[in-house]
Order: C-alpha cells, then sequence, then structure tokens
C-alpha cells in the first residue's frame, strides 16, 4: 500500500490478508496429503527437540563392544551397529541435520535467488541479462557435482554441506522470481507506487515481492524434498557431516559393509530420509493447490 | 530454424567457458594439491620445489588455467595428475558404461511412465489414479541409492538372482536400472499426468470426438500429441542428469563409470581429470538440453513458427 494510508484501508488489507491465510490453511486442511506430509515434518521437528534435550553426543557414540549387530528388538527397536551404539538414537539425532539442510539450504538458495531474480526482472536490460547468464553458467553444472566440488573447497562440515545445497538451488529460484516479478511488474499498483515516488528498492521489497511470493513458497517446499535426497546422497559419497556424526546418508554410507548379516543398520535411515522428503513434497504439492489463485474462489 | 541452431550452438562456448574457469578456479581453491600426496619424508624443501614446479604449482592459478585452456583449445584435457593416464582416455574408456547405464534406464522409465501417466490422466480421481499417485510420491521421495542397497540385499545377498557389481552380462544392468530409473520413471509419470490433464480441457478434443475419431486415435494423436513439451522437458532433463554419471548409484554398484571416477578425482585432488570430467560432462549436459529445446521446435509447429518470427526481426534490426 501507499505511504499515505488511510487507516480504513489499512484494515481492509489486514482482513483480506488474514482471510487469505485462513483460507489457504482450510484448504490444506482439506487435502488429506498435505496435512499428511505436515504432520510428519511436524513429527520430525518433535524428535528433533526431543533429540536436543534427551540425546547427549556421548550416548550416542559411547562403545559397546558385547552388543555389537544385534538385531532389532525391545530393548533396541532399530538395533545396534558395529561399535554396539543404539541405531534409534542414532537415527533420532539425525534428524537434527536432515532438518538443517531442508530448510538452511533452501533459505539460501530462495534469499540469494528471489533477490537476484527480482532485480533481474524488475530492471531488465544489462543487469537481466548479466544475472541470467550466470544462471544459465550456474544450472549448467549438475547439482551433485558442484555440491561435491563446493565440499571439497569448504571442508566436510554441516555447514558446508547446508551451503553446497543451497548453491545448486539458486539457480531455480532466480528463474521462478524473475518471471514472476515480470507478470507483476505490468500491475496498475506498481505504477501507482512509482508514480508517488517510492524508492525501486522499495517497490521491489514491498510492492512486487509479496505479491510474486506464492510460487515461491510453492518451489521451495518441493525444492526441500531435493535438497534432503541430495544432502544425503552428498554425505553417502562422503562429501557432507563427517563420518562418526550419525547423518542419515552417512549412517547408510557406514552400512555398506555390512548389509549381508546386519541389513537392518541399512534399512531405517533410509525410511527417515524417505519419510523426510515424502512429506516435504507432498506438502509442496498441496500449497502448490491451496495457493493456486485460480481456486480461488 | 537453422539460423537458430547455430546460434544456440554459438552461445555454448562462453557458458562453457565459463564454467571451465568456475571449475579451475573452485579446485584451485580446494586446501591442499596433488603434490602433498607425493611428498616422502626424506624430501628436501628444494625437491618439493622441483616437484611443485613439475606441476607448475609455482606459477599463479591464472597463468597455470591460461595454459590449461590453451591445451584445451588444442583438444588436450591433460593429462591425470595421479595415474598420469590422458584424461580423455580414461574419461571415454568409462563412458560407455554410463552411457549404457543411463540409457537403459531413461527408456524402461519412459516406457513405464508414459502408459501409467495416460492411464492415470484418463481415470483422475478414482482409486487407481490415487494409489499410483502416492507411488510416484513415494518414488520421488525415495533415495535411489537407499533403493539401490535395499535391492542389492533382497536379489543380489538373500536371493542371489542377480550380481551384485558389473560384471559385462545383461543381468548385472537389472538393478541398477531400476534403482535409478524408479524416481525418474515417477517424474515422467507425474508430468505425463498433469500435461494430459492440462490439454484434456481443450476445444479440439471435443472436436475431434465429435467428428467421430476413435477414442484411441484421440488420446495417442490429439491429446499425447500436444502434451508432448513438458514430457519431453522432462525427459530431456533426466537423461542429462544421469549421463554426468550418477554417482550414488554406480557407488553402490560399484559400476566402472564416469559419475564414480570424479568422485575418486575430487576426493583425491587430481585437478586434471577432476576439471576435465567436470566440464566433458557439463557439456554433455547442456547439449541434450539443447537437443531438447530443438527437438521442440521439430515436434511443435506452433514454437517452429515462433522462431522464423524471431530471426526474421533480428535479420530487419
Amino acid at each position: 500500500m501507499s505511504k499515505k494510508n488511510t487507516t480504513a484501508s489499512r484494515l481492509s488489507s489486514q482482513y483480506q490478508k488474514e482471510n487469505r491465510t485462513a483460507m489457504v490453511w482450510k484448504r490444506l486442511k482439506a487435502n488429506r496429503g498435505a496435512f499428511l506430509g505436515l504432520i510428519i515434518l511436524c513429527i520430525m521437528f518433535l524428535l528433533m527437540i526431543y533429540s536436543f534435550i534427551f540425546i547427549s553426543y556421548d550416548e550416542i557414540s559411547a562403545i559397546d563392544s558385547k552388543n555389537t549387530f544385534q538385531d532389532p528388538s525391545w530393548e533396541h527397536p532399530f538395533g545396534t551397529d558395529e561399535m554396539g551404539r543404539d541405531m534409534l538414537k542414532r537415527t533420532i539425532y539425525g534428524s537434527r541435520y536432515s532438518l538443517a539442510v531442508a530448510f538452511g539450504a533452501v533459505g539460501i538458495g530462495m534469499i540469494i535467488g528471489t533477490f537476484l531474480g527480482c532485480i533481474a526482472g524488475y530492471y531488465g536490460g544489462w543487469v537481466d541479462n548479466l544475472i541470467m547468464r550466470a544462471s544459465d553458467v550456474l544450472s549448467s553444472l549438475p547439482g551433485t557435482l558442484l555440491g561435491m566440488v563446493i565440499v571439497t573447497i569448504l571442508g566436510a562440515k554441516l555447514i558446508n554441506l547446508i551451503i553446497a545445497v543451497g548453491v545448486s538451488c539458486i539457480a531455480g529460484f532466480i528463474r521462478m522470481a524473475r518471471a514472476s516479478v515480470l507478470t507483476v511488474k505490468a500491475n496498475e499498483y506498481v505504477e501507482s507506487a512509482r508514480a508517488i515516488g517510492m524508492s525501486e528498492f522499495r517497490i521491489i521489497f514491498t510492492q512486487v515481492l509479496p505479491n510474486s511470493l506464492s510460487p515461491l513458497i510453492v518451489t521451495a517446499t518441493a525444492r526441500m524434498a531435493t535438497a534432503v535426497l541430495s544432502a544425503a546422497g552428498l554425505s553417502f559419497l562422503g562429501f557432507g557431516v563427517p563420518v562418526p556424526n550419525p547423518e542419515w546418508g552417512a549412517l547408510i554410507s557406514g552400512s555398506r559393509n555390512y548389509l549381508r548379516f546386519a541389513p537392518h543398520l541399512c534399512y531405517f535411515p533410509g525410511l527417515f530420509i524417505m519419510l523426510m522428503a515424502f512429506s516435504c513434497a507432498l506438502l509442496g504439492d498441496g500449497l502448490r493447490d491451496a495457493l493456486d489463485p485460480k481456486l480461488n474462489k | 530454424m537453422l539460423r537458430y541452431s547455430v546460434v544456440r550452438i554459438l552461445l555454448l562456448i562462453p557458458i562453457l567457458l565459463c564454467v571451465t574457469f568456475i571449475v579451475y578456479a573452485l579446485m584451485d581453491l580446494a586446501p591442499g594439491t596433488v603434490v602433498d600426496s607425493m611428498i616422502t619424508e626424506d624430501m628436501t624443501t628444494e625437491d618439493i620445489e622441483l616437484l611443485r614446479a613439475e606441476y607448475n604449482l609455482d606459477k599463479p592459478m591464472i597463468v597455470r588455467y591460461g595454459y590449461y585452456i590453451w591445451d584445451l583449445f588444442h583438444g588436450d584435457l591433460g593429462k591425470s595428475q595421479v595415474t598420469g593416464l590422458s584424461v580423455f582416455d580414461q574419461f571415454f574408456a568409462r563412458f560407455p558404461n554410463t552411457l549404457k547405464l543411463s540409457v537403459f534406464s531413461i527408456i524402461v522409465a519412459t516406457v513405464i511412465a508414459i502408459p501409467l501417466g495416460i492411464f492415470n490422466a484418463k481415470h483422475a480421481g478414482t482409486i487407481w489414479d490415487n494409489l499410483t499417485t502416492a507411488l510416484t510420491m513415494i518414488g520421488l521421495a525415495m533415495p535411489s541409492f537407499w533403493l539401490g542397497l535395499l535391492l542389492l540385499i533382497w536379489f543380489s545377498h538373500n536371493l542371489k538372482i542377480f550380481p551384485a557389481g558389473y560384471d559385462g552380462t545383461w543381468k548385472c544392468f537389472i538393478l541398477p536400472v531400476f534403482a535409478g530409473g524408479f524416481s525418474m520413471s515417477a517424474s515422467i509419470t507425474r508430468q505425463t499426468r498433469s500435461a494430459i490433464l492440462d490439454v484434456s480441457r481443450q476445444d479440439f478434443l471435443r472436436t475431434a470426438r465429435a467428428k467421430g475419431v476413435p477414442e484411441r486415435q484421440v488420446t495417442l494423436r490429439h491429446e499425447l500429441g500436444n502434451a508432448w513439451i513438458p514430457i519431453i522437458t522432462q525427459i530431456g532433463m533426466m537423461l542429462g542428469i544421469t549421463l554426468s554419471g550418477s554417482a550414488v548409484i554406480e557407488a553402490v554398484y560399484s559400476w566402472p563409470g564416469v559419475g564414480y571416477m570424479m568422485v575418486e578425482a575430487i576426493g583425491r585432488r587430481d585437478t586434471n581429470l577432476a576439471c576435465g570430467c567436470v566440464i566433458l560432462t557439463a557439456t554433455m549436459y547442456t547439449l541434450v538440453l539443447l537437443l531438447v529445446d530443438l527437438i521442440y521446435a521439430a515436434v511443435d509447429p506452433r514454437i517452429r513458427s515462433a522462431y522464423a518470427r524471431k530471426s526474421k526481426r533480428r535479420v530487419k534490426a
């Protein structure tokens, strides 16, 4: 809205905003798949909080040489690994890495990509050309490759894994943001904002961006699923969270030597990766339907 | 059309040059060099300096990049710093294995996915549609290396039907093709379903049915014929990605392909081999995507005419 906003119009826009959020929420609840995704994601969050409070790093790395390679039992529901460590606790402890990558990497990609995409779409001309060619270069490198190279340079650490996965989703966000800014830019309210003397920067970030947000949110949620998968893949190859930490991909990689007699070491972490990616994909799908302006009435 | 293709191919050159620079610079930034692993205890500082000079490591990065590009334009990607073999030879000795694997995976995935997608779109909203949609969601969410390991446990270790690694027979292809193809076929199915559903509301389908075209032909010619573009895009992207070597699948099955070779090269700081592989696969990836763009124009007269108009405008300007 403009600088000289009257109280009445501010109230009405507030009202409309709430109304829209409520409507999206209602539609999301009606979509059984999306709701299931949301529930799984919430459970993952609860597991992560539980692991922060109740599972210490010493507990999951303590070696118990009497109880190695135990099959799942009541005492150890997911069995134990080659050093007698409880797999259930290790798997639950690993939820923090996956969630951190899902939100962190997509967050990085979304912030940088959206910023560049908005500028490219809004200004056009040589700025647009420069940013888009850069994004072409970025997207002509396959994601896993770029991830491996980045992790090698920065070192195998969680934060570097997040950066690596984040960088490989920048290009997608640039293109999304640019496309939606191009459609929004033509609206009259952007012109009126310019007419009352708003700065270009403010126009982009208070007028254009909020109105092109829904496709970005949908892409972000869907990208979280791929981010989880590619982070797990990188860790599996040894380009991720360093080994003694129970990242799910690394757990699976560690289980490879014992597949013949202890396949349970491979089953459970993989199941958790799948659940995590599954929930993000379902939620992304549901949000796309819920935020679709064509279904507004 | 020809003009457009030539312009697109020429535009690839600067992009690929940027890619080579980025990859070379990034690999150079990585801590440690290939010399580090060759240093022994009885070497003096001078020996080490000599060794570094042998690999041009005493010169600044930009100069080495200059040498690298100069050689590249002469069709030489250098030698692997670890094995001493030519990068080209090493890459193309392994590339056929990756090519076979990815082409088989794509073919199997497409053959399963397109009929399934059409079936789903035709029965949208029924229980079959919901079931397959759920299955495709699982396919998208399943990490391919995990599926690969599960198949390995069940069909190779327990049932002993298929070999666990590459042995050159047709049998060794089954598990990796399935492990890699599952997620691909899931995404192609989803793309086909939504593309067909988008087209299915068009008027020309009603016209076709009204004039008595049999339903089979309506689906195959009129519906699928107009829904090709997103489907081809999806398939092309998948092919591009797997051609660059699905490193995880190759790691699971100890497949002698380029993906895993690259992983090892990056891990050993074998800059020449890593750069060469990355550059070759990136080239291949962009070429496949370009091919997809050109196929659009070939299958879709609407796009072809748009190209024609564009090039005419350019000539006037």
